[in-house]
């Protein structure tokens, strides 16, 4: 379980692999509300879906080595930088949905039992779900303890769906929590973030919730996010810290045209927010103001300052 | 080995000089405010060689001058070569633009580093400053009462040329040839910006 948000987060393509037809039919009528992008392959097809599938962000989120820096020809350092940008960016990619996050496949298949397939996927970073009968408990817990499945849920349990609509919603933030956790670790490496700190996780968490967030793509380093709610409504869910504050008045501390927004913001009566990718020195300082937004507050870890802000994409 | 030590003090001094703040030189420059801001206050031990040599460059030195001991002891502009005629869109950064100008007079005029060139563009100050007249003006100088400045406003793209009358408290902003268009007299308001005082016009006549 992570006690992290991931640095994005938006639906994602359960893959399903079972050798009844009756039962994927069921679940493919069940589970669409809780997931639109469903894959179906069956035991006999499971390899080559494998063989052909890539994942459609695999080059937009990693670190770039700087080569440029004089530091990277020695063998002791190894300078990197993540455009965070770059993540926002995926909000506009239109096949992102297909990307598997959650595979659920039955044990009990004719030729090879979903334990062994799951078991040669060990090395994805998908979340898998086995799907047991009574008699495999004992396999299924073993498989549970040594991390070759994430959860097994038996068959006939009467409230199958509603747990595995559960689980699949878990494991799919997990997954991005997973496959985001060292670019979080970069981030982190002069500061802690917001995304890590457990009261902002669950207030962040609680508010996604109450608008009915679907997805949503850091934008800074503070931890502010594009959140995209599920009428496809954009918001900017805008954070600063009591640091991120202190650095605006003071690099702006020698400009005296703008010493009623530094009151402002030194009063933390309000915060800055020039947009997405925006600093406020390209922008004409007389409409500076319109770029001052009241702050929330939240107390975690340290105090953070937030707003949401409606805007159109 | 370059030593950075000089930097943020020199370029303190730097923007001082050039009445910029960190926020103008970021705009004209094209580096990040808080970049600046950083080496300003010395907080940026290994800046990159490409800011440097921007701020280098804006401000006519060279990096040993920007970062070392000896900044300002160079004449920044040689005027040996003669002085650069920049355009009405630029006068707020005359200082760069004069450098990067390849629109050069010959110039046995003056030594001093703060004159930069303009050619007048319009009839507005006829008949004493007719079209095409050069303007050598030190763009370190403020007017008097009764001198003729470069004015430019924070909402307008290109600088003017004026009289200035002082009565009192209030600036007069005044156009010799009130027939001409766009010519009137206005106050000097808080978005002008004076970028210079007239020392001497010359007329080309072939």
């Amino acid at each position: 379980m992570h006690n992290s948000l991931p640095l994005f987060y938006y639906p994602t393509t359960i893959l399903w692999i079972d050798d009844d037809p009756l039962f994927l039919e069921t679940v493919k009528v069940s589970m669409h509300n809780l997931s639109e992008h469903q894959k179906f392959c069956t035991h006999e097809n499971w390899e080559n879906f494998f063989t052909d599938y890539r994942s459609p962000i695999a080059s937009y989120i990693k670190l770039h080595a700087q080569k440029g820096e004089e530091d990277y020809s020695t063998i002791t350092h190894s300078p990197v930088d993540f455009d965070i940008t770059k993540i926002a960016s995926l909000h506009n990619i239109q096949n992102k949905y297909n990307e598997i996050t959650t595979i659920i496949c039955d044990y009990n298949m004719p030729e090879i039992n979903g334990l062994d397939i799951l078991s040669q996927l060990t090395a994805f970073p998908y979340k898998k779900i086995l799907l047991t009968g009574i008699m495999e408990d004992n396999n299924a817990i073993a498989a549970f303890n040594a991390k070759t499945i994430n959860r097994f849920i038996r068959k006939e349990n009467s409230n199958l769906i509603n747990e595995l609509k559960y689980y699949i919603k878990t494991l799919s933030r997990e997954y991005f929590c997973d496959i985001t956790a060292p670019i979080l670790a970069h981030l982190e490496a002069d500061h802690s973030m917001a995304l890590s700190d457990q009261k902002f996780v669950k207030f962040f968490d609680q508010w996604c919730y109450k608008n009915k967030i679907k997805e949503f793509y850091l934008i800074d380093k503070y931890g502010s996010y594009l959140t995209i709610d599920d009428s496809k409504n954009a918001y900017y869910f805008v954070v600063n810290t009591e640091e991120s504050l202190n650095e605006f008045t003071a690099v702006n501390s020698d400009n005296h045209d703008m010493n009623y927004i530094l009151n402002q913001v030194s009063q933390r009566k309000k915060i800055p927010f020039f947009g997405y990718n925006k600093e406020s020195w390209p922008i004409d300082m007389v409409s500076h103001e319109k770029y001052l937004y009241t702050p929330n507050i939240i107390e975690g870890r340290e105090r953070y300052y937030w707003t949401a802000i409606n805007i159109a994409l | 080995m370059i030593n950075i030590m000089k930097i943020g003090k020199n370029l303190k001094e730097l923007m001082h000089k050039h009445g910029l703040n960190t926020m103008e030189l970021s705009r004209k420059t094209g580096i990040g405010q808080p970049v600046i801001y950083r080496l300003a206050t010395d907080e940026t031990d290994n800046p990159k060689i490409t800011t440097l040599l921007t701020l280098a460059n804006f401000f006519g030195l060279t990096v040993n001058q920007l970062v070392g001991d000896r900044t300002f002891d160079k004449k920044v502009f040689s005027t040996n070569s003669g002085i650069n005629i920049i355009s009405w869109e630029s006068t707020e950064n005359w200082f760069k633009e004069k450098k990067l100008s390849n629109k050069k007079i010959s110039d046995n005029v003056t030594n001093n580093e703060n004159i930069y060139v303009l050619q007048i563009e319009d009839c507005s100050m006829e008949p004493l400053f007719v079209k095409d007249t050069l303007l050598f003006i030190d763009g370190s100088m403020t007017p008097s009462h009764k001198s003729y400045a470069v004015i430019k406003n924070r909402y307008e793209k290109k600088a003017i040329f004026r009289q200035v009358i002082i009565e009192r408290a209030t600036q007069y902003l005044v156009p010799l040839n009130l027939n001409a268009n766009n010519s009137s007299v206005r106050e000097f308001s808080r978005n002008d910006k004076y970028c210079g005082v007239l020392v001497q016009s010359r007329r080309i006549f072939v």
